[in-house]
């Protein structure tokens, strides 16, 4: 009788013992759900106004060793000048968008109220933005632009002018590739059809060419893009456009020094080198004594030390609240979105074996120990 | 609770013991026990399983949907940068600007331009009247009526910025496209005149058309600001023909709408004239601050489908992707249905074991119950044995006391008759002659009355010494009828002492 008894109870507490682990359970379930959502309030950035904690975000480590080289020490350098006692949150996204939002989100969440990024992808790196955006705290894009049309500010390098001052050196010394009464053949060889910056070289370098091609001073021959600026390819791009023209070709308009390197590569095998101006950008170590070999002509200098400056002085403003159109002199760069970005464009330096000297390793860009291999003592002043 | 209440329930209680038989009860329990944690964890799978894996799913689906919006988004993007630096560059400008020395090189830009990205179909250069100026690789032709869209005309004389037109569909190449337009502003802001790059769809439709990698069923589609699909996953993948929903709207379009379809040839519409392909999607578009993620039944469908959205940003389209709620729900129905199977298993084999278990229990006690009923059987007939043997032996002890009595009395009467014989005895001796006849005859006949009574008397008694000499034989009888019915008791009471023993047995105490 007395088991009956217990098994009436039982039955009456069975569903309770049901629910029971349901509820608990689902209450875990809730928990997590309310601790996912639990942002809270993150304090305003208010502008970058008096802020004391900058995050700086780079983009990867694999296809240049400035970002750590370089870039990383002068923008720590510039920040600490510029905000005295600043905390630096520094992290580099490794190639990858997500690691950079995720950073900046983290950085945000340390209370960071001013965010240097140099984004890994322009597109994707607009969600750093709207976070930013969200919590008041402004972005400032270093060295490439994010398209978004809520980006603070953006820093970086007059790109157009490197191509103007590529074309320019073109315009200025052709003459001394040209046979005499022939007008000389040029081919240009561009940099990635997916960089937007080989765009704004290309748009530069025309601006200053295409009224002597117009005017036939110079003949345009070829033009190609080189996908991911790949030294290889510019070879033999080269050596197709040698071939074609039968070595005719009296310049080579090269986006960069890597480029550069392949075009050298193929006009060596034609026994060209040194009898075709070619152009290049970088200012690398391999660039500059490709200058001195006599085997390159010229290359453009972005004074990276100048862009990290140009980045504590804008950080500077925004911790002081001064006015920061007298740092962009009203210059902007529209986003795909219809923004128009208050930007710090930098000028870049052409240099070619004149100014190596007064230039890059002025600056301590470059070392003569970084050019000088293999180049006779006392070449240009330099070694 | 009153005491009449608690009888009651108590009887009900008992009246609802008496339903099941306890191996039944036992077999129920036993049921309960394994199943009851099998539930519990299906319970759980529905619960939370269930929602989890719609959740993972829908992140799933979010981040593809994000991923394939972004990189629209990131081709957009960077044709509209290809128009937009294109457009500036100086042969371009001089040409529009009337300077027909740079025409060459103008076509060299357009080139350029062409060989930027691969789904490029054609780069042009239109006059502010929108007539075509200049044209790489082919001349392009008109859209419907007109070389340039009269929407699209009053745009670009109004907006420095590059636009992107409705789609298109190339009935030769059956492929569709869209047209970049971007004005082309000299440096002193004069109009000059317009650039144009017709770009193809070819890898946004490889894009949906690979949705179905995603998982068994998904699907995905693009539609347009006007809500017309302008890709969708084609399940052909000889890729002959095209899905039956493409360049269908998912609701009624507005008539102003469908005129410029027909005046611009919008979505191949000569054709193939677009139409109208209700979906439940519709509802959920109008709202873009909406929620991401839901469940439908899209159109074409049969069956619910998970579904997450994300707007682009460059273009004004939504990526749509689309996942079966079975293939997402799929690991926990199948756990389901196994748990349910295995409680199905369990509960049988349980009921078996409860019912073998429960009549070796029951046994010993039904054997018990035997018992018990032999032995109340007997205990009755013993106490109907008892009840008559009280019965005689309480007529005995009457029958005694009244035999008793008759003896005292007779001997009473005997010994007064024999006191009366003494006296006259004494008295005839002691007058013997002074007796007279009349006197002595009358004395001897009272001896000779007295002896008679005296006889009497003994007869009497004799009598009821006989009745009592049987009502003694009786006891005797009665007597040992009651020894008999102790022993039986005796037995009876042994065979209970057993019975209470199997009990223990059973109960293990």
């Amino acid at each position: 009788m007395k088991m009956f008894v217990r098994w009436d109870r039982l039955h009456s507490l069975l569903p309770g013992l049901l629910i029971l682990p349901i509820l608990l359970l689902t209450s875990c379930s809730g928990m997590s759900i309310n601790m996912t959502n639990n942002t809270g309030n993150l304090p305003s950035g208010a502008g970058g106004k008096g802020c004391t904690k900058v995050g700086v975000l780079l983009p990867e480590t694999t296809s240049s060793v400035r970002w750590e080289t370089k870039d990383h020490p002068l923008l720590v350098q510039a920040i600490k000048a510029a905000i005295p006692g600043v905390q630096i949150d520094y992290s580099n996204a490794h190639d990858s968008s997500a690691t950079q939002l995720t950073q900046a989100e983290a950085d945000l969440a340390n209370g960071d109220c001013i965010l240097v990024v140099g984004p890994h992808d322009s597109v994707a790196a607009a969600s750093i933005v709207e976070k930013a955006k969200a919590q008041n705290v402004p972005v400032i894009a270093y060295d490439r632009l994010i398209q978004s049309k809520d980006l603070n500010y953006y820093v970086s390098f007059d790109n157009v002018k490197v191509g103007q001052l590529q074309g320019q050196y073109i315009a200025d010394h052709y003459q001394e590739y040209q046979k005499a009464g022939i007008t000389p053949n040029i081919v240009v060889i561009s940099g990635s059809q997916t960089d937007t910056n080989a765009l704004l070289f290309s748009m530069g370098a025309h601006s200053v060419l295409d009224p002597l091609f117009a005017n036939g001073t110079l003949k345009n021959v070829a033009e190609t893009f080189t996908p991911d600026w790949i030294a290889s390819t510019a070879q033999a791009e080269m050596e197709a456009d040698l071939a074609q023209q039968q070595n005719n070709i009296q310049i080579a308009y090269v986006a960069n020094d890597g480029m550069a390197g392949g075009v050298i590569t193929a006009l060596q095998t034609a026994k060209l080198n040194g009898k075709i101006l070619v152009t290049g950008q970088d200012a690398t170590a391999e660039g500059v004594h490709s200058i001195l070999t006599g085997d390159q002509s010229m290359t453009v200098y972005k004074p990276i030390a100048k862009e990290a400056q140009s980045v504590g002085d804008l950080v500077k403003a925004l911790n002081n609240g001064s006015d920061i159109h007298a740092l962009t002199n009203g210059v902007t760069t529209s986003t795909f979105d219809g923004g128009n970005i208050p930007s710090i464009l930098d000028t870049p330096i052409a240099v070619d074996r004149t100014n190596i000297a007064s230039t890059v390793i002025a600056d301590h860009y470059l070392t003569k120990a970084d050019i000088c291999n293999g180049i006779p003592a006392g070449t240009d002043g330099v070694c | 609770m009153s005491i009449s209440q608690h009888l009651s329930s108590s009887r009900s209680s008992r009246s609802s013991n008496k339903r099941l038989s306890l191996t039944a009860r036992f077999s129920a329990l036993l049921v309960l026990a394994v199943v009851l944690p099998l539930l519990i964890t299906v319970v759980g799978s529905e619960v939370i399983l269930r929602p989890t894996l719609l959740s993972q799913a829908s992140t799933e689906m979010g981040n593809d949907a994000q991923a394939h919006a972004q990189a629209i988004d990131a081709l957009f993007i960077a044709r509209l940068q290809d128009l937009g630096y294109l457009r500036q560059f100086f042969a371009i400008q001089k040409y529009l600007s009337g300077d027909a020395a740079f025409k060459q090189q103008a076509l060299n830009e357009l080139a350029v331009g062409f060989r930027l990205d691969t789904n490029y179909t054609n780069w042009s250069l239109l006059d502010t009247q929108g007539k075509v100026r200049l044209f790489y690789p082919a001349p392009p032709g008109n859209r419907g009526k007109y070389s340039i869209p009269p929407e699209i005309m009053q745009q670009l004389q109004t907006s420095n910025k590059a636009i992107t037109s409705d789609v298109y569909f190339d009935e030769n190449t059956h492929m569709a496209y869209v047209d970049i337009y971007a004005p082309v502003i000299s440096a002193s802001n004069k109009l000059l005149g317009f650039e144009r790059s017709t770009l193809g769809l070819n890898d946004i439709w490889t894009a949906v058309n690979n949705e179905t990698n995603a998982a068994p069923g998904s699907y995905a589609m693009l539609i347009d600001n006007h809500g017309v699909r302008i890709a969708y996953t084609n399940p052909d993948t000889t890729l002959t023909t095209l899905p039956q929903a493409l360049f269908k709207a998912i609701a009624p379009l507005p008539a102003p709408f469908e005129q410029r379809i027909s005046d611009e040839n919008l979505y191949g519409n000569a054709q193939r004239p677009v139409s109208v392909l209700d979906d439940p999607l519709a509802t959920q578009l109008q709202n873009p601050q909406g929620a991401s993620t839901f469940q439908l039944t899209p159109a074409l469908q049969t069956e619910p489908f998970q579904v997450y959205r994300v707007s682009c940003q460059a273009v004004p389209w939504t990526f749509v992707v689309l996942r079966p709620v079975n293939t997402i729900t799929k690991a926990a129905n199948q756990q389901d249905f196994y748990l349910l199977l295995l409680a199905a298993v369990i509960t049988l084999l349980a009921a078996l074991v409860g019912l073998l278990v429960g009549r070796s229990i029951t046994r010993p006690i039904l054997q018990s119950v035997s018992s018990l009923l032999a032995s109340s059987q007997m205990l009755k007939t013993l106490a109907a044995r008892e009840q008559a043997t009280a019965t005689e032996q309480k007529w005995i002890v009457e029958s005694s006391q009244v035999g008793l009595k008759s003896v005292q009395y007779y001997t009473e009467a005997a010994s007064v008759a024999a006191r009366k014989l003494d006296e006259m005895s004494t008295e005839l001796a002691q007058r013997w002659g002074g007796l007279d006849i009349q006197r002595a005859q009358h004395r001897l006949s009272e001896i000779v009355s007295t002896a008679n009574y005296i006889e009497k008397a003994v007869s009497h008694q004799e009598k009821s010494g006989k009745s009592l000499s049987t009502a003694i034989r009786i006891t005797t009888q009665v007597t040992e009828q009651l020894l008999s019915g102790a022993t039986s008791a005796n037995d009876a009471a042994t065979q209970l002492e057993d019975v209470i023993d199997q009990l223990r047995k059973v109960v293990g105490q």
